[in-house]
C-alpha cells in the first residue's frame, strides 16, 4: 500500500534538488525584505505624511489576499497584461524573458512582496515596543535622532521583533510550497514531478511533508536559541 | 486588445459570485467543527495525564511545520487508500469538499487549542480559588468566571486563525474543488487566458474584502464582549500590544 522504495527514491530527489531551490529562494527573499520590511515598518511608526497611509492599503492587501491568487495575479496575469501593453505602445521589449527569464528570481520577487508586508507590521510593532523614554535620554546626551534609533532604539527593537520574525520566516518556508504553481522546482515541484509517472502521490507528499516539518522544527529551534542568547538586550515591556 | 479590460473586470464578478457561497460554507463547516475540538484539545492539553498532553504536543508540533498545501495533498491521496486498506471502504465519491474540511480542521485545531490553552493561563489562578471559596463547584467556577474571560483574550487570536482559514480555503482547487477560486480559474480558460489579470484581480479584491469584513467583525464582537464584562479594551492596550489584534 505504501511503497517504501519509491519514498526513499523520491526523498534523496527531494534532498537533492528540492532542498537547495527551497533554501536559496527564502535565503535572498530574506535578503530582500529585511532591509526593505524594516524600512517600511520605520515609515509607518513615524507615521511619515503620504507613505502612510499608502503603505497601509498595499500591506492590507497583501496580508488579505491569498497567497495562490498573488501568485496567479503575479506570474501568469502581469506577464500577460505587461506584455499586451508592450506590443499596443511598440516598445519592442521581450516582457517574458525579461520577467520570467529566471524562475527562482521570479519567485523570490513573489515572496518578497507579501514578506516585507508582514515584515513592516512586525518591525513596526518592535519600534512601538520601545520606550519613548530611551529616545528622550539619548536627546538628553547630546544624541540626534538618527544616532540615537541607530545605537539605542533599533537594537532593542530588533530583539523584541525576533520571536514575530522567526514565525514569519516559518511561515515564508511553508508559503514557497505554493510556488510549483509558478514552475519553482522546489520540495514540492521535486515531488511533484516525481509523483506523476509513478502514480505514488502518498508517497511522494508524505515525505514533503516530513521534510517540512524537520526544517520548521530546525527553524524553530534555532530562533528559540537565539532569542534565549540576546533576550538581556530587547526592550523591556 | 486592451491592458486592463474594464468592462470586463466589472462583468466578470456575475461569472464569479455564485461560486462564493461554497468557499464560505467550507469556511464556516470547518471552523464548527474546529472550534469545539480545539476546545476540548486545549482541555485536555491542560488537565490530561502525561499521555494525552505528550500526544496533543506531539501533533501540535509536526501540525505547526506543515504547510496546509502539501497537508491537503496528504489527506486527498492518503484518507481514501487509508480507508480502502482499514475498512475496505471506498470513499471515492465523497464531496471533494470533504477533504479540504478535513485538513482545515487538522491544521488549525492544533493552532487554535494553543491559542486557547495560552488564554487559559492568562486568566489569573486566584479567581479560581476565589471561586471555591464562595462555594461554586469548579464547573459552575468554569462556566461563569473562567470560560468569559478566557473568550475575551483568545478572541483576537482566534480571529486571525479563522481570517487564516480563509485564506487558505483559496487552494481547493488543487483538488478539483469547484469553488470561487475553481470556477475563476475554469472562467479563465474559458476566456482563451485573454483576462487573466481582470479575473484574478477580481478574485483577490473579493477575498480582500472579505479579509476586511471578517477582522471588522472580530473587533466588533471583541468590543461588544468586553463591554459585557464590564471592561475597557482601551485600559487593556499594553496587553493588546503583546498580542496580535485581529486585523488585515
Amino acid at each position: 500500500m505504501f511503497n517504501m522504495e519509491f519514498a526513499r527514491a523520491t526523498m534523496g530527489a527531494i534532498l537533492r534538488e528540492g532542498l537547495p531551490a527551497t533554501l536559496t529562494v527564502v535565503f535572498w527573499t530574506l535578503v530582500i525584505s529585511l532591509p526593505l520590511g524594516f524600512l517600511l515598518g520605520l515609515i509607518r511608526f513615524r507615521r511619515v505624511p503620504v507613505l502612510m497611509p499608502l503603505s497601509t492599503v498595499v500591506i492590507s492587501f497583501f496580508r488579505g489576499t491569498p497567497l495562490v491568487i498573488l501568485i496567479f495575479l503575479l506570474y501568469s496575469a502581469l506577464p500577460d497584461a505587461l506584455a499586451r501593453l508592450a506590443q499596443i505602445h511598440g516598445w519592442g521589449i521581450d516582457v517574458y524573458g525579461l520577467l520570467l527569464g529566471s524562475t527562482k528570481g521570479y519567485a523570490v520577487f513573489i515572496c518578497s512582496t507579501f514578506t516585507i508586508s508582514t515584515m513592516a507590521e512586525i518591525f513596526r510593532s518592535a519600534l512601538g515596543a520601545v520606550e519613548a523614554g530611551q529616545l528622550e535620554a539619548a536627546h538628553c546626551v547630546g544624541l540626534s535622532t538618527a544616532q540615537a534609533y541607530w545605537h539605542i532604539v533599533i537594537p532593542q527593537a530588533l530583539v523584541s521583533a525576533l520571536p514575530n520574525l522567526g514565525n514569519d520566516v516559518i511561515g515564508l518556508v511553508k508559503g514557497t510550497s505554493l510556488m510549483f504553481y509558478m514552475g519553482l522546482k522546489d520540495i514540492m515541484g521535486v515531488a511533484k514531478t516525481e509523483a506523476g509517472p509513478a502514480y505514488a502521490y502518498v508517497e511522494a507528499y508524505v515525505d514533503v511533508l516530513i521534510v517540512y516539518v524537520v526544517l520548521c522544527f530546525i527553524l524553530q529551534e534555532l530562533f528559540r536559541h537565539l532569542e534565549q542568547r540576546l533576550r538581556s538586550y530587547g526592550a523591556k515591556g | 486588445m486592451k491592458f486592463f479590460d474594464l468592462s470586463y473586470f466589472i462583468g466578470c464578478f456575475s461569472k464569479l459570485m455564485p461560486y462564493l457561497p461554497l468557499t464560505l460554507m467550507i469556511l464556516l463547516i470547518a471552523m464548527a467543527i474546529t472550534i469545539p475540538l480545539s476546545a476540548f484539545l486545549a482541555w485536555r492539553n491542560l488537565q490530561g495525564n502525561a499521555a494525552e498532553r505528550g500526544l496533543i504536543r506531539l501533533y501540535i508540533q509536526v501540525i505547526r511545520g506543515a504547510p496546509f498545501i502539501v497537508m491537503l495533498f496528504v489527506v486527498y491521496f492518503g484518507i481514501p487508500k487509508l480507508m480502502l486498506a482499514l475498512f475496505g471502504i471506498d470513499i471515492n465519491g465523497w464531496n471533494k469538499a470533504s477533504y479540504i474540511i478535513i485538513t482545515m480542521v487538522l491544521f488549525q485545531s492544533a493552532r487554535m487549542s494553543e491559542a486557547m490553552r495560552a488564554a487559559y493561563l492568562a486568566v489569573p489562578r486566584g479567581q479560581m480559588e476565589a471561586v471555591y471559596s464562595c462555594g461554586m463547584t469548579g464547573l459552575q467556577g468554569f462556566l461563569h468566571v473562567m470560560l468569559p474571560q478566557t473568550v475575551l483574550v483568545v478572541l483576537p487570536n482566534l480571529g486571525n486563525l479563522v481570517l487564516s482559514s480563509l485564506l487558505e480555503t483559496a487552494v481547493g482547487f488543487s483538488v478539483g474543488i469547484i469553488d470561487f477560486v475553481g470556477n475563476a480559474r475554469m472562467v479563465t480558460s474559458r476566456d482563451y487566458g485573454l483576462h487573466t489579470l481582470e479575473i484574478y484581480l477580481a478574485v483577490a479584491l473579493v477575498y480582500w474584502a472579505l479579509a476586511v469584513l471578517l477582522a471588522r467583525l472580530f473587533g466588533l464582537l471583541e468590543g461588544a464582549l468586553a463591554r459585557r464584562q464590564g471592561r475597557t479594551l482601551s485600559g487593556r492596550s499594553s496587553e493588546r500590544k503583546g498580542r496580535r489584534a485581529a486585523r488585515v
